[in-house]
């Protein structure tokens, strides 16, 4: 229950953040996606069925706030979700560099997807022609990010966990 | 190690479920929109107080960087006046953005006289936070007289045009707010008509410009050709400046025209709105 709280408040933060901040200082500008941090953390921190629950939930939320339809993000963030979790014994997610990396491949296989569904309900251009014109650009910025708000996240996440091991 | 195989595996079982669950419920909710507005209206309820402050701070802040630029200039002729000025605009900033909104609104009501529309001035608070989607949040709802299918326009024409520019259409709507599906998005459309010629056409949203669609080779079209809303979509009133044709591209192989169009609203600069809720002014 905690960590389910825990990533909704994260998600209502990063929804603030990404439409009533970032978004309204530079509104045709593209923006990092912070959602997809926390499904990238969450994939780490959290590899189990709890999680893979959390991040379809993060994606839900992200299509709702969006006005799109609801589901392709929320599959998008399943799948990015199942890679990051399988690999998350591999990477040494203390090396900033490798964060970077993780997220930059992420957000990109995030966006394939989620064009890939949603292309199956509407209209929309060519998946290259979308993909240059603006994915590459948000992978981008948001695996600059990335490391920064892991920061943030892990010691939010581990107060969390240490909170809940001392009652046990 | 079979138990950590076992528990990979459940996640993997888990994740391929939620995958097609996902599916699922974007097959259904493309076929019943309502759905989303319900749960949609809730958070942007929510969301409202803390928007409408952030949108708030914002703007100040981005009036305050301008006239430190024009302040520059005026310190290179004159030092000890510069920081008399600077002193002064610090103390008048807040004065100066109320006579900026006071201008954006002369700008809407100036527009609902012209077009004898009727309907009620709104700020934007938030942009939607997907850079996929392009739709923004205004402060006015349901107590406002504002309905879901209205459409909404601006008084800032592109490139400093003056006269009233279609924005968008009101997709969901709250008690004190609303959203609304810009023209630039790719689930929008707007029926035009070439201002010097008549032609008709359909815009159709692709990302930061537009596409007008199903237009012959035939058809006489020019860089800077003005496209105004014809009235026919039931939506838009009639003679509201939807765009301005940018790129031309016609080849023999297809039967119609490839044209970009430049939204005639700037949305970079988009601070307040107008929603019509009545498209014939009574009284």
């Amino acid at each position: 229950m905690r960590k389910f709280s825990f990533v909704l408040l994260m998600v209502l933060a990063a929804m603030f953040l990404q439409g009533a901040v970032l978004k309204f200082a530079f509104p045709t500008m593209t923006i990092p996606n912070l959602f997809l941090v926390l499904v990238v953390f969450i994939g780490f921190f959290e590899p189990s069925t709890l999680g893979a629950l959390l991040a379809f939930m993060v994606g839900l939320l992200f299509d709702l706030f969006s006005r799109g339809l609801l589901g392709p993000h929320a599959s998008a963030y399943v799948v990015v979700f199942g890679i990051v979790a399988a690999l998350s014994q591999r990477i040494f997610v203390d090396s900033r560099l490798a964060v970077f990396l993780t997220v930059l491949l992420a957000s990109l296989i995030g966006n394939v997807v989620y064009l890939i569904v949603l292309s199956e309900f509407v209209q929309v251009e060519s998946l290259v022609t979308m993909l240059l014109r603006g994915a590459l650009w948000e992978a981008f910025l948001t695996a600059l990010l990335a490391p920064f708000l892991f920061v943030l996240l892990r010691r939010g996440w581990l107060k969390l966990v240490r909170t809940s091991l001392l009652e046990s | 190690m079979l138990e950590v195989a076992d528990s990979k595996s459940r996640v993997a079982v888990v994740a391929l479920f939620l995958f097609f669950a996902g599916l699922l419920l974007g097959a259904y909710s493309s076929k019943h929109p309502e759905t989303t507005n319900i749960a949609n209206v809730f958070i942007a309820e929510i969301l409202r107080p803390p928007e409408v402050a952030s949108s708030t701070i914002t703007r100040v802040i981005k009036d305050v960087w301008a006239n430190y630029v024009s302040l520059i200039r005026v310190r290179e002729e004159n030092e000890a006046l510069e920081r008399r000025v600077q002193a002064l605009e610090a103390m008048n900033s807040g004065l100066l953005e109320q006579q900026n909104e006071n201008g954006r609104l002369r700008e809407l009501l100036d527009i609902a006289e012209e077009h004898q529309l009727k309907g009620v001035a709104a700020n934007v608070i938030a942009y939607s936070p997907s850079n996929w989607t392009r739709t923004i949040d205004v402060d006015r709802g349901t107590t406002d007289g504002v309905s879901i299918g209205m459409a909404v326009v601006s008084g800032r024409g592109v490139l400093g045009q003056s006269g009233a520019g279609v924005v968008g259409q009101i997709v969901a709507v709250g008690l004190q707010s609303a959203k609304i599906l810009l023209v630039s998005d790719h689930a929008s459309s707007v029926d035009v008509v070439v201002q010097s010629n008549r032609v008709r056409g359909i815009v159709e949203g692709s990302g930061e410009y537009c596409k007008l669609k199903y237009v012959l080779n035939e058809a006489d079209l020019k860089i800077g050709d003005r496209l105004i809303s014809s009235g026919m979509d039931g939506v838009y009133p009639k003679g509201l400046l939807v765009g301005i044709i940018s790129n031309l591209s016609k080849s023999r192989e297809n039967l119609l025209q490839l044209v970009e169009v430049k939204p005639s609203v700037d949305f970079d600069r988009l601070e307040s709105v107008f929603i019509v809720t009545d498209k014939v002014k009574k009284g």
